[in-house]
């Protein structure tokens, strides 16, 4: 057959005879599509209803509100259903089984040693030595009456329990999903409607802080700062809590409100809003409290004790806060950075000024321990006594190698003060000549002790002069395990070969 | 024979006759082979597998059970230059791939002249090989692979066909040493000897107990055993059974894509791509004794345990859980697809 024929009508030849293969291949392919598409799909709508009640959560966690209804949920989890569906579907369908793969799947259906795809591989290869022409009519005579049989397919186990209980699970999740969309959030609510009504037409702006700021930049210099609500300033100085700034809650639309509401909601901002700087401390309270330490507060507390109501310039311009709300702006946690821009304006190194405070608690602290004591704040790292190159040059020591300072001396004579002993001498030990003399001495024997024989007696030390190391019972017990399974295959009988059971003699 | 004899490549002839023929030489050599060795009728196959692949066998069995006379009666059914060298602690590599002699001339005075050894012939009996030592064990790498020994600066190739059967002993290990993995990794099969049926043991005592003892006939030579080792290459494999071997063999490789659980636990080492190639020449053997001109995944599975049992190396998990290599290479085998897709 081969002879006759050329390579081109024998792969015409194998192809006719594949097409019912591929059919059948393509048509098992499509079936399990279809069960891949419906479990994809379940896996979809659950994670969409997942995500729909884990979205309605974070909502009414941060307070707003749901602006959608069981409609656009439908829309979601169709989606979330159909999408999978419909593209794994399609990508089934548009995948067509080729002639190499039907030939593989026929073969291992027949278990025919791989002829097919063999022949199809050699025509392809366009391979003509006498094996491989061989080999193509081997298959060709071995598809032929086999072309309708039905070719090897993986089949794609249906998980219907796990379909089912992805069903169950998307409907008990969407369920969820509606009881949480029917909860409002109280405080965010409120917020909104307060907002809403304190706010006028022109302050509704979607740009929320960034925008309030825009908007004093672009105020003209000589008006004045837009004012808050005078109750609103009252209820800032009440709401306002006596220890360090609490964390800020960012809500756009209580920042909107100005110093009235937001007072209400975040009790960190009243002093800006009391101030009457509201729209600097809209800015402000993006940003951080500045950190200062209890020395520096307890420091001012002091001053001003001594100096009664005078206060500095700078804190007087710098703090209005505190002087519009009733006496609480001194102890105010909450530095702006516009007061610190003014104080930085004066010339004052803010580090600087820092360091100098340090400096002063020390020597107070020290006339109140009785006396000078030694300066606690540039102590340096004891040198290194560890043996080395000493150097007059490099960091101080930090034993972890390098050049160091000259070591301490050691010993007594270290102790004397003002005598300076290095660590080495260098030069040669006794120098000078060296002097061998030869003395000629005749032997003489020595007397000594004669020994007398005692008794061998049994000896009272251990066996061995080593120590026998005394195994954990547990690492006993597993080395011994392991030895045992290690030595078990020696007490196998050998293998007997291809022995057949029936052909064993019978156990009586 | 005659006719296999005067071809020059399988290019000249039609395959199916030198299938033919090829598959009737194999089944008179192992009818042959069994007037003497009784039964283990796979075993006789693999053997003759192995020498018709161009490979070296290791046969392991307990004493008795007909190692070497299996090889002695191959050799002796191919009418092959034997040699049978029985490895003992003290033997030297000179021994057994020669050494200069001092020669006394005739005329007077002494000569060197070079004594090839037992190593410089057609078929190898290595017995006892794990009883040598390791420097002579090694003395055997170079002929393996190179079919040539070096002696000092003689290089003798070694005639062809050559093939080495070694054997040796699972029990009783005290006193030897166990085979290195170079040299392990040469041998194309590993094959286990066993005991034999019931009934072949009738065959064995009748046939070895009586008065009249069978006799070998030589049924091939070598000429004839490199003409079959060339129609042995000759067969087809396709891309589709070439990456079996591949995935296969990889599968004992612990970590690599297709090595199942097992393998990832028990196994320290894999097999090396001389796996793969064992496999393919045993696999092309095995298609033609079948009647079939080119390979397939089947005769990649029923050659694997033979070709890769003894290039899988234990891991102390391994070794500790008693797992055997078979098992290890059923599980390759049951974890690697045909498809190629």
């Amino acid at each position: 057959m081969t002879d006759s024929k050329g390579p081109d009508s024998l792969t015409a030849e194998f192809e006719r005879l594949l097409t019912p293969g591929r059919g059948k291949v393509y048509r098992a392919a499509l079936r399990d599509g279809v069960i891949v598409a419906l479990d994809r799909g379940l896996l979809g709508l659950a994670i969409v209803a997942g995500a729909l009640l884990l979205l309605r959560l974070v909502l009414l966690g941060t307070g707003r509100g749901l602006e959608w209804g069981w409609a656009f949920d439908g829309w979601l989890l169709a989606a979330g259903l159909i999408v999978p569906v419909g593209v794994t579907f399609v990508r089934a369908m548009g995948r067509s089984p080729s002639s190499r793969e039907t030939a593989e799947r026929l073969d291992l259906a027949l278990a025919d040693h791989n002829r097919i795809a063999t022949a199809l591989w050699l025509l392809d290869r366009d391979r003509a030595t006498p094996f491989a022409r061989a080999a193509v009519r081997d298959g060709l005579a071995a598809l032929g009456p086999c072309a309708s049989a039905s070719p090897y397919v993986d089949r794609v186990q249906s998980r219907w329990r796990r379909g089912a209980m992805l069903g169950a699970l998307s409907v008990m999740l969407v369920i969820v999903a509606g009881l949480c969309g029917g909860l409002r959030p109280p405080l965010a609510a409120d917020d909104t409607l307060v907002s809403a009504r304190e706010l006028g037409p022109s302050d509704r702006h979607p740009g929320g802080t960034l925008d309030r700021k825009r908007g004093d930049l672009e105020r003209p210099r000589g008006e004045p700062p837009r004012t808050t609500h005078p109750h609103s300033a009252a209820r800032a100085d009440l709401a306002r809590p006596a220890g360090p700034a609490a964390p800020t809650l960012n809500v756009p639309v209580a920042g909107r409100a100005g110093g009235g509401s937001r007072a209400r909601a975040r009790p960190t901002n009243q002093a800006a809003s009391a101030s009457g700087e509201s729209t600097d401390a809209s800015v402000t309270s993006q940003e951080g409290p500045s950190p200062e330490s209890k020395r520096s507060r307890a420091r001012r507390a002091r001053e001003s004790k001594v100096t009664g109501g005078e206060r500095p310039s700078q804190q007087a311009d710098g703090s209005a806060v505190s002087q519009g709300s009733a006496g609480g702006g001194l102890a105010s946690p909450v530095t702006h950075d516009w007061a610190q821009r003014a104080q930085t304006a004066e010339g004052e190194d803010p580090e600087e000024e820092e360091s100098t405070e340090e400096v002063e608690d020390e020597a107070e602290s020290s006339s109140q321990r009785g006396g000078i004591q030694p300066s606690l704040k540039d102590r340096n790292e004891a040198p290194s006594r560890d043996q080395g190159i000493s150097g007059d040059e490099g960091p101080p020591g930090t034993g972890r190698g390098g050049p160091t300072p000259p070591k301490k001396s050691r010993g007594t004579a270290s102790l004397v003060l003002g005598v300076p002993i290095p660590d080495f001498v260098r030069g040669r030990a006794g120098p000078g000549m060296t002097k061998i003399t030869h003395e000629r001495v005749e032997p003489s024997p020595m007397p000594g002790d004669p020994s007398s024989a005692v008794d061998v007696r049994p000896r009272s030390l251990p066996e061995m002069p080593c120590r026998r190391f005394d195994v954990p019972a547990a690492f006993a017990s597993v080395v011994r395990s392991y030895l045992v399974t290690l030595h078990s295959a020696d007490r196998r009988p050998p293998d007997t070969g291809p022995s057949a059971p029936d052909q064993q003699p019978p156990q009586e | 024979m005659s006719k296999l004899k005067t071809q020059q490549g399988p290019d000249t002839a039609n395959a199916a006759e030198q299938a033919a023929r090829f598959r009737a030489v194999f089944e008179r050599l192992k009818k042959e082979i069994h007037k003497i060795f009784v039964g283990h009728d796979e075993l006789v196959g693999h053997v003759l597998s192995v020498l018709l692949s161009d490979g070296h066998v290791l046969l392991e069995g307990v004493p008795g059970l007909g190692k070497t006379l299996l090889a002695h009666t191959l050799a002796s059914a191919l009418q092959l230059d034997f040699s049978r060298i029985q490895f003992t602690p003290d033997l030297m590599p000179a021994d057994i791939v020669g050494t200069m002699v001092l020669h006394e001339k005739e005329g007077g005075g002494h000569e060197l002249r070079f004594e090839q050894g037992p190593l410089v012939a057609n078929f190898i009996l290595a017995d006892e090989i794990n009883r040598a030592t390791p420097k002579t064990q090694s003395a055997l790498l170079e002929a393996m692979q190179e079919r040539q020994v070096s002696v000092s600066r003689r290089t003798i190739r070694l005639p062809e066909p050559f093939i080495v059967v070694a054997t040796q002993n699972p029990i009783e290990q005290e006193g030897t040493y166990p085979l290195p993995e170079a040299q392990v990794d040469r041998f194309l099969v590993k094959l286990l000897v066993g005991y034999p049926q019931e009934r072949e043991y009738h065959d064995i005592l009748e046939r070895t107990t009586g008065t009249e003892l069978p006799s070998v006939e030589p049924v091939s030579s070598a000429e004839e055993v490199v003409a079959m080792r060339r129609v042995a290459r000759s067969v087809e494999v396709s891309e589709q059974v070439r990456g079996y071997a591949i995935r296969l063999m990889m599968a004992t490789q612990p970590g690599s894509a297709y090595a199942p659980a097992v393998i990832n636990n028990a196994v320290a080492l894999g097999s090396s791509p001389r796996g793969a190639q064992g496999l393919l020449l045993m696999a092309k053997v095995r298609a033609l004794v079948d009647g079939r001109f080119a390979a397939s995944c089947q005769d990649i599975r029923d050659v694997a345990p033979a070709v890769l049992r003894h290039r899988v190396l234990m891991s102390f998990e391994g070794q500790s859980d008693g797992v055997h290599p078979d098992d290890l290479i059923r599980a390759a085998i049951s974890s690697v697809g045909e498809l190629s897709s």
